[in-house]
């Protein structure tokens, strides 16, 4: 099957299992053939988990996410192993207070995925079995990867870590 | 009347056999290890962070210091990611410069490894044989770059320099050596019947599980996912030469082994077809000293000693990157072993640990 016909396939079973009004858009990407984007609303997204693995992805190859200062944007890469193809996941979140349903139930790789999206962007994931820190510490200040937070390059500025002299 | 109660060892940050500074708090009954509480983030450099303020042949020294070991390739699928956000086409002699080069690497990287393991299952000879083969690998990139481990040596549209005079040759020699020993190895270490006790049947990993937890490399072939980037998703001219992904489907610590080893004679072959194909020509591609690639978002992956590292880069059209993402294999790999060291021996967690052979600066990056 060439990629565009398959990528009709998966877009039609989206329209039709989660509701052709919470798919916003999708397109391809003319640098990459293998690859469908589709953007959705957040709050499909555990179906849409369910759905990738009846589509032949089982493999969720990363969560990240990106600040784009008026929106937070959620990027899900889900790769099919017998055919190569890639489809990635959007979906936006608002930069204040973001959440979004926790994978870490269907993909065991969300769990840790999530954590670090968590550490480094404040996005909270709802029925996650472990929500904390795990790049930085316990009691760490902000979230580094946001766009407001400020990167400090002179030392006598650092914080001063609790228990240091 | 003797009580006995479950009690918490605190495994790490700074241990001999976690590789790094990985800390484990195993709770345990008795010798044996109830459950696997992971904890990370020791060497956490923000380098994600890093990247936004920095240029991007600026970024290409940051990716060395992820996955230390395997610099090269770390190099390599950075740059990938910047030529596809830019289209540029690279040179024949640079595309198989760099498949060398990461061949060569995914050698270095693996008799790390094995020699490592050797360490970790009680054999300590098998590391000074491998660090002795390693040796000519870290001697022949000295020559090519003047470093031994962290290179810089690739660039946005090809290599930094040419090869130096007599490198084929040495690369050539290197691949008989490197035959010879591995037979070696498996007379020594391979065969061994106390290595074979130490790691057959020992922190399996099913196939369900390496598919749901997204293990790529040698972990998730060791357990019969059968996915390498380098046939599924074939980069530079990785569809142009011959050799077999090694394939292994016990899942426990003694299949991860295999198919490095298998790999390793994988990588001579593909290292030979290279040096056969090489031409002489440019090494670079012309590309704009100010780099400055068109906003977009891109995403390029390579199959590295560890796996599936990939590079999400977004661009705002700027000099630097509005955000860089390293989908690193170790750190996704790493998140299986509270599943599969859990229910063992503390001496068999250690050998699951090392089975996996994460590094440190890719997992917290």
């Amino acid at each position: 099957m060439s990629p565009a016909e398959n990528f009709k396939v998966i877009v039609d079973s989206f329209n039709k299992r989660i509701g052709q009004e919470n798919v916003l858009e999708n397109f391809e990407d003319p640098k990459d053939p293998r690859l469908l984007t589709v953007r959705v609303n957040p709050g499909k997204i555990v179906q849409i988990a369910e759905l990738m693995k009846e589509l032949d992805f089982p493999y969720l190859s990363f969560i990240t996410a990106v600040d784009f200062k008026t929106h937070i944007e959620m990027v899900y890469w889900f790769t099919s192993l017998s055919t190569g193809f890639n489809v990635r996941v959007k979906c936006n979140l608002p930069p204040t207070n973001p959440q979004i349903e926790s994978l870490a139930g269907s993909y065991s790789t969300a769990n840790w995925n999530e954590r670090e999206v968590y550490d480094l962007f404040g996005v909270n994931f709802l029925n996650h079995p472990e929500m904390t820190r795990i790049l930085t510490w316990e009691g760490f200040d902000g979230h580094p990867l946001l766009k407001k937070y400020k990167v400090i390059d002179d030392p006598d500025e650092f914080p001063k870590s609790p228990g240091s002299l | 009347m003797l009580r006995t109660e479950e009690f918490q060892v605190n495994m790490g940050p700074q241990h001999p056999s976690t590789h790094g500074v990985f800390r484990a708090v195993l709770s345990m009954d008795g010798e044996v290890v109830e459950s696997v509480d992971s904890r990370i983030g020791y060497l956490h450099r923000g380098i994600e962070k890093i990247c936004e303020s920095r240029t991007y042949p600026q970024i290409i020294p940051l990716t060395d210091r992820l996955d230390y070991l395997s610099a090269m390739s770390n190099n390599m699928a950075f740059c990938m990611a910047v030529e596809k956000l830019m289209a540029v086409q690279l040179p024949e002699r640079a595309i198989l410069l760099r498949m060398i080069i990461a061949e060569l690497q995914r050698i270095a990287s693996h008799l790390v490894f094995i020699g490592c393991f050797g360490l970790d299952t009680g054999a300590i000879t098998v590391f000074l044989y491998t660090f002795r083969e390693r040796e000519y690998i870290m001697n022949l990139f000295e020559k090519l770059c003047g470093a031994r481990l962290i290179y810089n040596y690739m660039r946005v549209g090809g290599v930094s320099q040419d090869l130096p005079e007599g490198f084929e040759k040495e690369t050539l020699e290197f691949c008989k050596i490197m035959e010879e020993k591995i037979e070696e190895y498996n007379n020594l270490f391979t065969e061994n019947y106390i290595f074979k006790i130490r790691s057959q049947g020992v922190g399996v990993i099913s196939r369900q599980t390496a598919l749901s937890y997204a293990l790529s490399g040698p972990v998730g072939r060791g357990s019969g996912v059968d996915y390498d980037v380098r046939k599924s998703d074939p980069y530079l001219w990785y569809d142009k030469v011959d050799f077999k992904v090694a394939l292994f489907e016990n899942g426990d610590c003694f299949d991860r082994y295999m198919v490095r080893v298998v790999e390793v004679k994988e990588s001579i072959k593909i290292i030979r077809q290279c040096l056969g194909m090489l031409q002489s020509g440019p090494v670079i591609a012309k590309v704009p000293k100010l780099l400055k690639p068109p906003a977009g978002e891109v995403y390029a992956h390579i199959e590295n000693p560890r796996g599936d590292l990939g590079v999400y880069l977004v661009s705002d059209g700027s000099l630097n990157p509005y955000r860089v993402k390293f989908r690193a294999p170790s750190f996704v790999n790493l998140s299986v072993f509270s599943k599969a060291a859990g229910h063992q021996k503390i001496a068999d967690l250690v050998v699951t640990l090392g089975s996996i052979d994460p590094v440190f600066g890719e997992v917290d990056r």
